[in-house]
């Protein structure tokens, strides 16, 4: 496979249109300033090789292989071969090939691969690596940690067993020692009993002599000797009192009943029946003379009621006049019919009858005024049923009568006139001129009248004539009672209310008498009861006194009985008891009779004694008891079977992390034995090849060979095995180039792919001048096997030397300055956008912002990587159609449009770039850019043990450099060292990550970006170009933070 | 005919648990353990109406576990009811044993002080001479039978806790013949768990009679106690397995075993290994996956997701898988992978090498740095007395692992295939 042609359309920090061809069939060499495009060129001969899609690069390839040429294109979109793809090993040999002089600073993950393959072609193609690590000898610690815990559980367990089982051991002693001490202590009580028998006696005798001191009188009385004297005494004073009171009251009434001068025998009850008789009788005659004498007045009365005239009438006279009123009457009343007959015609004349029936019924009214007049009513009734008769005969016969003639009548009438008139003048004769009695009326009453005054005088003549038999009856009564009053020297009565009073008074004396006769005989009846009680009071007393042995002569000594009574009692009391104590006292010390005769002293000896071995037997018991206690809990429990039981699992435990680290060991002796028995012929090509390529690029002072079943790099001279971190760089690069170019040699056999052109992009930089030559010799070698060399160099010094070499070796050589290429081209290529062939692709015009933004896939701003790689939509996110315009002509950058202004005619494009060009670097001033592990890796202070946490480090500060060896130097990283931290610093500051400019302000950055003019005078601030300066400020402070991030990718 | 009966049994290790039990038994580790053991062994004596019960040593574990021990004796020997309990005193309860003989009435303690006693019970037969010696402290590396025992004047049962053919053992070593010598007619010896049947080159029934109950899963098989009967002139033993647990190791051949049949298959291996022991009422059993097959990988992780340590009830009884361990292999013709010039072709010769007898280099190699690893302080375990975890054999090690690192080799294998 050879190069023919690289055509780089579009690629990062590389004007478009860049292309290089005129590839030689050995031997390339491609001379050029830095950035003058040699890994651009080498990494494009990679990516076209195995065409795939290319974020940053746009490029296309011929190659020609066995006479035929391929053509592969690459670009943002993809990559693909044009018509037939050669055969290749797999992308992996493009980093065994196309090597680069940073490929070679330090094995990576590539010469990793590299060897994990050259070991795994040692071993037939197993691979073993995953079998060595997990063959690791590792050694676990919990398990033996949690035996180590389970023992000292155990020995504590056993350790309280075996205390406990000394202090049980201890029980049969503690036992003997307590019953000694109850048996010593047994004694107290004996002791104690013998003491207190000494008490007793002393006790009682002492008792004794006091109750002896006592008057007997004491123990005699009960106590209440004085309280019943003294009731017995009380009661005789009552009694005594109480009899006089009695004698005194029945004399008392005995003199009241004296001076009721009375009869001894007292009032006699006939007596007094006989005065009520009389009383009685008396009112009677009193009643009825007063009724007589009533009447009498009565009568008297009615008399001077009637009329003077009536009263002077005698009986002949009334007689007369009753005549000579019938007269005047009978003649009136036929005068009045006359006179009604002779003026009434004849149809109309009134009938007689009804004069007649008046007559009638006047005679009937004044009989019944009469009638009226009697006290009787059915007087007065009769008289009226009389009278209404005679006048109804009166008007029957009147109504039978036939009516005369008028002259007759008038006649008649005349004449009844004249009779009338003259009866009237009679009447007026007899009566006088009494207008009363000539009345109709009254001359009709009249003759009732009078005889009814008569009657009156008749009946008043008799009720006087009654007065005065009442009279005389009532003195002979009051006689009567006037001799009974005599009787008991009382005066005569003269009336009946004296009578009354007298009777009266005699009663209440009977009364008074009979009451005090009554109370004479209560008082006696109670003055004897009071002397019999008297004297049974008396005989209490004696009796009492003969009791207590007490004369009435001593009765004062009875106090003092009374008041030493209690005591003597007590006393007496208290003997018996302590006799009882001494009776016990003694029976309790039958079996100590040798105590009965320890005097005090020797008792309380022997008491303190036992009360010091009671207390010991006390606490004896109490420590037998916890023992007890303890054993017994400790039967209950299962300390140590459990601490055992646990010890057990975990020597278990043990036991199998031991099996698992000895099988482990066995895994590691099976693997050591499998390495160790590859033989010579064992080695596989992959290796062999290395090592012939490292011997000679060292001039045979190094090689590869395997052990431990590892590629490992040995000094020929001395055999010693030489770790990578000990070589020096140029022989570390030499061994990397070695084993990269044998991993693709060894990858294209695999294939049977033809030889690859090797690309070498400085790779021999850090080559001394006969390694150098000992290298490209060697290469050489490759070229006339077929396979072509391409060396990139920015050394004119390595390229003539190569040259010259070259020729020595009578190999062809291509030399290119690129530098002079890129000029003739950029010369040449006028104009320069038709270059671009305009590729169509999303529109902003056919679907939303976002989604458009995302279609063409706008970088994310790095400002480490220089303004170049820019996105242009920085510059026209506000005009999407520009952008879109210009990325159909492949311009997207803003190092496109700088570098080609004349691709674009748009002169505020141009200048809006540039500021954002200034603004990118006023920005990155004062900034170091974020770390990234080769950073780390490169300083070459930071060994394998440390990395890792370096690096994480380095991630918590934000892949700061500065903040980095702040907390290096704060020892955030545990045993890494001052002297390498230095190391460290030194590097950083080496690679510009310790920048000494301060940063610059918002301000200042805005200025610079707008070449110093004073924003917000000479532009306004809604400019577009201070729009776009301020939006990319806000891109770059937000790209600024993600160095975390991006060491992490890189990390990982 | 008359005979004379007794109960013997040895190593009953009294307070010590069986620390292999799963979580789900653990509350019934007293009942499954030694103590169990025990109650069973009194309930065999009651319902044989034995002369005596006699124990070989070591009825207790740990002098710390005297009064954890004592009640459990005590009832023992109520229970009992007159039956006498002799024992001898092993190097576990060296000092424990006499004094629970002195605490306990009932319980007799031969030979006290690595002295020689007898003690006669009067049987059916005639009085039988129970002798006995006990441990004078845990260690003891003077034979017992250096103090002569009384001589013989009738039926004589020995009794003897102690490592026989070991002259250097701590354990009260002595000599087969020193048996012979003192002739008995029976000697039951305690301190080796495994129970052995041998006569030790005598004419009469003598040998361990193993631990009465399988203390962890190395101790598989019949665990319990021994009826002697003795017709006045010949003593025969037969062995009862009361043990409460019984284990098992059981090596499952997975040959025709498909990985989705593998818990059915463990479980009726399980079960089959569990109906040997009808008397335990838990049986632990130790599964190891052997054999050749093709979907080794699948089966071992199937076994993986194997719940161990999870009873299942069987036949009135709990059965658990105490562990499982995956040792299957691919199908290795190891003689035609043994002339590849490749790592797998090395570690298929190296196989045959070991199969063989051969390597013996690296046997020694892997000798030495096991016991290197064993020199760990880490993976150490510690002192159970004479309950080692011994080291793996390196052997049988190597074989195992070069077998599984192979079939990981020939997987790498298939998969660049696949």
């Amino acid at each position: 496979m050879r190069v023919k042609r690289i055509d780089i359309l579009a690629s990062k920090g590389i004007n478009p249109g860049f292309e290089v061809d005129g590839f030689d069939a050995h031997l390339t060499i491609i001379e050029g300033r830095n950035e003058s495009g040699k890994s651009t060129l080498a990494g494009a001969i990679r990516a076209l090789l195995w065409p795939d899609r290319h974020q940053s690069l746009r490029a296309r390839g011929e190659f020609e292989l066995d006479g035929k040429t391929f053509h592969s294109f690459v670009d943002v979109h993809g990559g693909s071969w044009q018509g037939d793809a050669p055969a290749l090993p797999d992308a992996s040999a493009g980093r065994g090939i196309i090597v680069g002089i940073g490929d070679l600073w330090t094995d990576d993950a590539h010469d990793l691969a590299i060897r994990m393959a050259m070991t795994r072609e040692l071993h037939g193609g197993f691979d073993l690596h995953a079998m060595h690590e997990a063959a690791e000898a590792t050694t676990p610690t919990a398990p033996r940690r949690d035996a180590e815990g389970a023992e000292r559980a155990l020995n504590a367990a056993r350790s309280e067993a075996t205390a406990l089982m000394a202090q049980e051991a201890r029980l049969p002693e503690l036992r003997a020692r307590a019953r000694a001490c109850r048996e010593r202590a047994a004694q107290g009580p004996l002791a104690r009993n013998a003491l207190e028998r000494l008490d007793t006696l002393e006790g009682l005798s002492e008792l004794r002599a006091r109750l002896e001191r006592m008057p007997a009188g004491a123990r005699r009385v009960v106590g209440d000797e004085d309280q019943r004297l003294g009731e017995i005494d009380r009661r005789l004073d009552e009694e005594a009192v109480a009899i006089e009171h009695e004698r005194a009251a029945a004399a008392s009434a005995r003199e009241q009943i004296d001076q009721l001068e009375v009869p001894s025998d007292g009032v006699d009850a006939g007596d007094l029946e006989v005065l009520a008789g009389l009383d009685s009788e008396l009112l009677g005659l009193e009643r009825q003379r007063g009724d007589s004498e009533r009447r009498a007045a009565e009568l008297q009365a009615a008399g001077d009621a009637e009329p003077t005239s009536m009263r002077a009438l005698d009986e002949a006279a009334l007689d007369e006049l009753e005549a000579a009123l019938n007269l005047a009457h009978e003649t009136r009343e036929r005068r009045a019919r006359d006179l009604a007959a002779a003026e009434a015609p004849d149809d109309t004349r009134p009938r007689q009858p009804s004069r007649t029936f008046a007559v009638v019924t006047i005679a009937f009214v004044a009989l019944a005024g009469v009638a009226a007049g009697f006290e009787e009513a059915w007087i007065s009734v009769a008289l009226a049923a009389a009278g209404l008769a005679g006048g109804i005969v009166v008007l029957i016969r009147s109504q039978s009568t036939t009516p005369g003639r008028s002259a007759d009548l008038s006649d008649q009438a005349a004449r009844s006139n004249a009779a009338y008139q003259a009866a009237v003048d009679r009447v007026r004769e007899i009566a006088g001129n009494d207008k009363a009695l000539v009345s109709t009326l009254a001359i009709a009453t009249a003759a009732d009248r009078a005889k009814r005054l008569d009657a009156l005088r008749v009946e008043l003549h008799g009720a006087l004539a009654g007065v005065e038999s009442l009279s005389a009856q009532r003195d002979d009564l009051l006689r009567r009672a006037s001799g009974v009053f005599a009787r008991y020297s009382m005066p005569a009565c003269t009336g009946t209310d004296e009578l009354s009073r007298g009777r009266t008074n005699l009663e209440e004396r009977r009364r008074e008498y009979e009451r005090l006769t009554r109370a004479e005989s209560e008082a006696d009846r109670l003055q004897a009861q009071a002397e019999h009680r008297l004297a049974h009071a008396r005989r209490q007393r004696d009796e009492l006194l003969e009791r207590i042995e007490l004369s009435q002569d001593r009765l004062e000594e009875l106090a003092e009985w009374l008041r030493l009574r209690g005591e003597a009692n007590e006393l007496a009391d208290e003997i018996r008891r302590q006799e009882a104590v001494l009776e016990r006292l003694d029976a309790s010390l039958d079996n100590a009779p040798e105590l009965l005769e320890f005097d005090r002293t020797a008792l309380q000896d022997r008491l303190r004694a036992c009360a010091a071995a009671t207390a010991e037997a006390d606490s004896l018991q109490r420590d037998i008891g916890e023992i007890e206690g303890q054993v017994r809990a400790a039967r209950r429990r299962a300390d140590v079977t459990n601490a055992l039981a646990r010890l057990e699992r975990a020597a278990k435990r043990v036991a199998e992390a031991r099996d698992e680290a000895c099988a482990k060991a066995a895994r590691r002796l099976i693997l050591d034995h499998a390495v160790a028995s590859v033989q010579g012929d064992d080695v596989p090509a992959i290796v062999q090849l290395a090592d012939r390529w490292l011997a000679r690029f060292t001039a045979n002072a190094y090689g590869l060979r395997i052990e431990r079943g590892e590629p490992v790099v040995y000094d020929l001279r001395s055999g010693v095995e030489k770790g990578y971190d000990a070589l020096s760089t140029g022989t570390r690069a030499q061994a990397l180039l070695a084993m990269r170019l044998a991993g693709a040699m060894d990858a294209e056999r695999r294939v049977g792919a033809a030889p690859l052109p090797l690309v070498l992009d400085e790779p021999l930089a850090t080559t001394d001048d006969a390694r150098f030559e000992a290298v490209c010799v060697s290469i050489f070698e490759l070229a006339r096997e077929g396979r072509q060399l391409v060396y990139l160099t920015c050394d004119p010094g390595h390229a003539a030397n190569l040259e010259r070499l070259s020729g020595q070796h009578q190999l062809s050589c291509t030399r290119v300055n690129l530098d002079e290429k890129r000029r003739r081209q950029a010369a040449a290529r006028v104009p320069a956008a038709a270059l671009l062939e305009p590729k169509p692709g999303p529109s902003p015009d056919e679907m939303p912002r976002e989604a458009y933004l995302e279609a063409i896939g706008v970088r994310p701003v790095d400002p480490w990587r220089g303004t170049e790689g820019i996105d242009l939509y920085y510059v026209l996110r506000d005009d999407l159609t520009t952008l879109h315009a210009l990325r159909e002509r492949e311009i997207s950058s803003i190092g496109q449009v700088l570098a080609r202004p004349g691709l674009v005619d748009r002169p505020e494009l141009i200048e809006a770039c540039r500021c954002v060009d200034r603004l990118v670097r006023a920005w990155r001033r004062g900034r170091a850019r974020p770390l990234n592990h080769r950073d780390i890796l490169d300083s070459g202070a930071v060994s394998a043990t440390y990395l890792e946490r370096v690096i994480e480090l380095a991630q918590e500060v934000n892949c700061s450099a500065g903040a980095l060896l702040d907390a290096l130097d704060r020892g955030h990283v545990k045993g890494f060292r001052s002297n390498k931290t230095d190391q460290l610093r030194a590097h950083f500051a080496e690679q510009g990550l310790l920048p000494e400019a301060s940063v610059l302000s918002r301000a200042e950055l805005l200025a610079e970006a707008l070449q110093g003019e004073v924003i917000g005078t000479s532009r306004q601030d809604g400019s577009p170009l201070l729009s776009i300066a301020k939006g990319m400020l806000e891109v770059l402070e937000a790209a600024g933070g993600t160095g975390g991030e991006a060491l992490a990718e890189q990390r990982a | 005919m008359a005979e004379a009966c007794f109960v013997a049994a040895a190593d009953l290790h009294l307070g010590r648990t069986i620390a292999s039990l799963p979580e789900a038994l653990r509350d019934r580790s007293r009942e499954l353990g030694p103590f169990g053991a025990l109650e069973r062994i009194v309930d065999l004596a009651k319902r044989e109406r034995v002369d005596a019960v006699l124990l070989a040593g070591d009825v207790v574990d740990d002098d710390g576990a005297y009064f954890e021990v004592f009640a459990a004796l005590q009832d023992a020997v109520a229970k009992l009811d007159g039956v006498p309990l002799m024992a001898v005193a092993g190097n576990h309860d060296a000092r424990v044993l006499p004094r629970l003989a002195d605490a306990i009435d009932g319980l007799t303690l031969l030979g006290p002080g690595g002295t020689w006693q007898s003690h006669t019970i009067e049987t059916v037969v005639g009085g039988v001479e129970i002798l006995g010696w006990s441990f004078p402290a845990p260690h003891c590396t003077a034979s017992p039978f250096e103090t002569t025992p009384p001589p013989r004047s009738g039926p004589r049962i020995g009794m003897l806790h102690g490592d026989v053919d070991a002259p250097k053992s701590v354990y009260a070593p002595f000599r087969p013949a020193d048996l012979r010598e003192h002739s008995a007619d029976a000697w039951l010896l305690g301190h080796v768990h495994v129970p052995s049947h041998e006569r030790l080159g005598s004419e009469t029934p003598s040998g361990y009679l193993g631990s009465a109950c399988g203390l962890d899963p190395r101790e598989p098989g019949p665990r319990g106690a021994w009826l002697l009967r003795f017709d006045g002139s010949r003593a025969t033993l037969e062995h009862r397995p009361l043990a409460p647990i019984a284990w098992a190791n059981v090596l499952v051949e997975c040959g025709g075993i498909e990985p989705g049949e593998l818990d059915a298959s463990l479980q009726r291996e399980a079960e089959r290994a569990a109906s040997g022991f009808p008397d335990a009422s838990a049986v632990g059993v130790r599964m190891t996956l052997i054999g050749e097959h093709e979907a080794w990988r699948d089966l071992h992780a199937k076994a993986r997701s194997v719940e161990t340590l999870r009873p299942w009830r069987h036949t009135g009884g709990s059965v658990f898988i105490e562990n499982l361990a995956g040792r299957v292999t691919p199908p290795l013709p190891l003689e035609q992978l043994a002339v590849e010039r490749t790592a797998a072709g090395r570690i298929a010769g190296l196989i045959l090498d070991l199969q063989r007898g051969e390597a013996d280099e690296l046997v020694g190699s892997a000798t030495d740095q096991f016991a290197a690893t064993a020199s760990n302080r880490y993976l150490r375990p510690p002192d159970l007395g004479e309950r080692v975890f011994e080291l793996p054999d390196a052997r049988q090690t190597l074989v195992r692992e070069a077998r599984a690192m192979l079939g990981e080799l020939l997987a790498q294998r298939g998969e660049e295939d696949d």
